[in-house]
């Protein structure tokens, strides 16, 4: 009688918070001792003395500032649209959400073991590093990698918590409190402030940590050079030239080709009638420079042989840019760039060319002043495409991780595609002749179209949002063909029905 | 009686009933229903509402013939606003005995 009381009226009051209902029902709790102990009646009479669990509920809640206009409900049943709401979740997040955190934990934990191998490996076996310096380095740097882990793992620990107590709450099922206390114990952080000393131990080896890395950081660079580089030194530098007054004179077109390892390449405009290429180089990464008058192609070749380990990765390009200029009379013709760097920006800025074939693993691509009339053709992995006014015909750019940016530029059709990076036009063509095509593909990033005038364009992207506007409202393209997943799109240009 | 009126009220009577002495929540209850009949789901609430604000104090005291019971003590604060509730209510009753003393007086 008792039980099925505070049960009834804890349900009802199921819309305060845990401790506030508590204490309501402290209260009956009480009031039945009190009524069954020193006034000697049953339950049942005090059930009939005291309003039904209903009125009672309604009352505190109203004091409590709940003011619910629909009448009460008991939360036995299930509610229908917190479980289509967490079916959706389920679907569309948790499916990825939680292999991806999991496989996310697992990998930045495994990239610790490899990193603490590779730093006691490079103690016993000889020649991986350089110095004591750098193994220092490394042991700081994958402490604090496990720092890293450990915060990840407690993410996890918490998403995972999360979501079990949601589910059994939705589907009401379980205890909820017994749940989330194993939950708790899965946690680092409980354990820290069960037992003091761990973290003691977390803010010690947090100490040493930053300290080697600092320190075997300074040290193995003002004693080695960075790896295999030296950085207290200058880069060599080598120069050739050649006169092509002749070539100027009788409109003789030249090549340029490059294939490099290393090294950033700038084609520039200059005066005079000399071709000059000046290269600032590694000791581990020299240019061949090849300049032949009779084919007239000028080519850059290195290959660098230095030893690849995380160490010189890590630092360079950060002190030195190795790389090659090359300066191009005015009035010289250039045919066809084949430009190639693994590791380098590429600048081009000022020419009338037959053709472009740009191919950049790490650096950015920059092109300024250019009319290109043949084949158009740009690929980085991890760098940004910048084209400047730029004459094209069919541009085709692509890049992995960067992003894509075109201004005050013409073509008659473009291909441009990304991975993770935005797409950004701005100034293409006008109205009154307007462009053939556009494709624009990105996938975790933006497209962003402002005065392009193109009759016919596709936009995709997946997480990223789309906008198009332009200023000449009287242009309408032929079809616009605009796909975003999860973005929001915004396109304010007129389709042709 | 307005609903306000009503709540200060209430707050001005379970303040008096712990001024004489501390004592439990059905206690209370029964103290002020004898006078204003109102249910028990209106006092829990409010004694609630006084401990959270600081007015009231709440610890157990064990009974020699039953369970350890709630008992609820005023706090400083409880008895200053105890004081100026009483004030007001004094104030309020003696400006509406004027009221009815004059139109008995006229009448």
């Amino acid at each position: 009688m008792k039980e099925k009381f505070l049960n009834t009226l804890k349900r009802y009051l199921e819309p305060l918070s845990e401790s506030e209902r508590d204490e309501i029902l402290d209260f009956y709790e009480e009031r039945f001792a009190t009524g069954m102990q020193y006034e000697g009646k049953t339950a049942a009479d005090i059930v009939a003395e005291l309003e039904s669990p209903e009125t009672i509920a309604r009352n505190v809640l109203k004091a409590y500032g709940y003011t619910s206009s629909t009448p009460l409900h008991q939360t036995d049943g299930l509610k229908v649209w917190p479980i289509v709401g967490i079916i959706l979740f389920d679907m569309f997040v948790a499916i990825w959400l939680v292999p991806a955190l999991f496989g996310i934990i697992v990998g930045f934990g495994g990239a610790f073991i490899g990193l603490l191998v590779g730093a006691f490996g490079a103690v016993f076996v000889p020649g991986i590093v350089d110095s004591i310096w750098q193994t220092i380095f490394l042991l700081g740097f994958s402490f604090l990698w496990l720092m890293l882990v450990i915060w990840l793992y407690e993410l996890g620990i918490s998403f995972a918590s999360w979501l079990v107590r949601t589910h059994m709450q939705v589907f009401n099922i379980g205890d909820v409190d017994r749940v989330d206390k194993a939950f708790r114990q899965l946690r680092v952080e409980h354990w820290m402030r069960r037992i003091p000393a761990l973290r003691r131990v977390r803010n010690v080896l947090a100490l040493i940590a930053v300290t080697f890395v600092m320190v075997g950081g300074v040290l193995s660079v003002s004693q080695l050079g960075v790896g295999a580089f030296s950085i207290g030194e200058p880069l060599h530098e080598e120069s050739d030239s050649i006169d092509v007054s002749e070539d100027i004179l009788e409109n003789r077109p030249w090549q340029i080709m490059t294939d490099l390892d290393l090294g950033d390449i700038r084609i520039i405009r200059t005066a005079g009638t000399e071709i000059i290429v000046t290269s600032h180089e590694h000791e581990q990464a020299p240019v061949t420079i090849t300049i032949d008058s009779e084919t007239r192609i000028i080519e850059l070749e290195n290959n660098f042989s230095g030893r690849i380990n995380s160490f010189n990765f890590l630092f360079f390009g950060l002190f030195q840019r190795a790389g090659v200029i090359i300066e191009v009379p005015e009035n010289l013709e250039l045919h066809d760039l084949v430009l190639e760097t693994m590791t380098g920006r590429v600048e081009v800025r000022g020419f009338i060319l037959d053709s472009l074939d740009i191919t950049v693993l790490t650096g950015s691509v920059t092109l300024r002043d250019l009319e290109v009339e043949g084949a158009f053709r740009v690929r980085s992995t991890t760098g940004t495409i910048t084209l400047r006014q730029v004459t094209g015909v069919d541009l085709d750019l692509r890049t992995t991780t960067g992003s894509i940016d075109i201004n005050q530029s013409t073509f008659d059709t473009a291909i441009l595609r990304v991975t993770t990076g935005s797409i950004k036009l701005k100034d293409i063509q006008s109205a009154s002749s307007p462009a053939k095509t556009l494709q624009a593909t990105t996938t975790t990033g933006s497209v962003r179209l402002e005065n392009v005038y193109v009759l016919d364009l596709t936009l995709t992207t997946t997480t990223g949002s789309i906008h198009y506007n332009n200023a000449d409202k009287s242009f309408i393209a032929d079809r616009i063909r605009s796909n975003t997943t999860t973005g929001s799109s915004n396109i304010t240009v007129q389709e042709r029905p | 009686m307005s609903v306000q009126l009503k709540k200060g009220v209430l707050d001005l009577c379970v303040l008096s009933i712990l001024a004489k002495q501390d004592t439990y929540g059905y206690d209370i209850y029964q103290s002020i229903n004898n006078i204003l009949g109102i249910s028990e789901s209106t006092i829990y609430p409010i004694l609630r509402k006084m401990v959270s604000e600081s007015l009231l104090e709440t610890r157990l005291r064990e009974s020699p013939d039953g369970p350890a019971r709630k008992y609820f003590t005023m706090t400083p604060l409880g008895k200053r606003r105890y004081v100026a509730l009483k004030e007001a209510w004094q104030a309020f009753v003696s400006r509406v005995d004027g009221l009815i003393e004059e139109e008995e007086a006229t009448s």
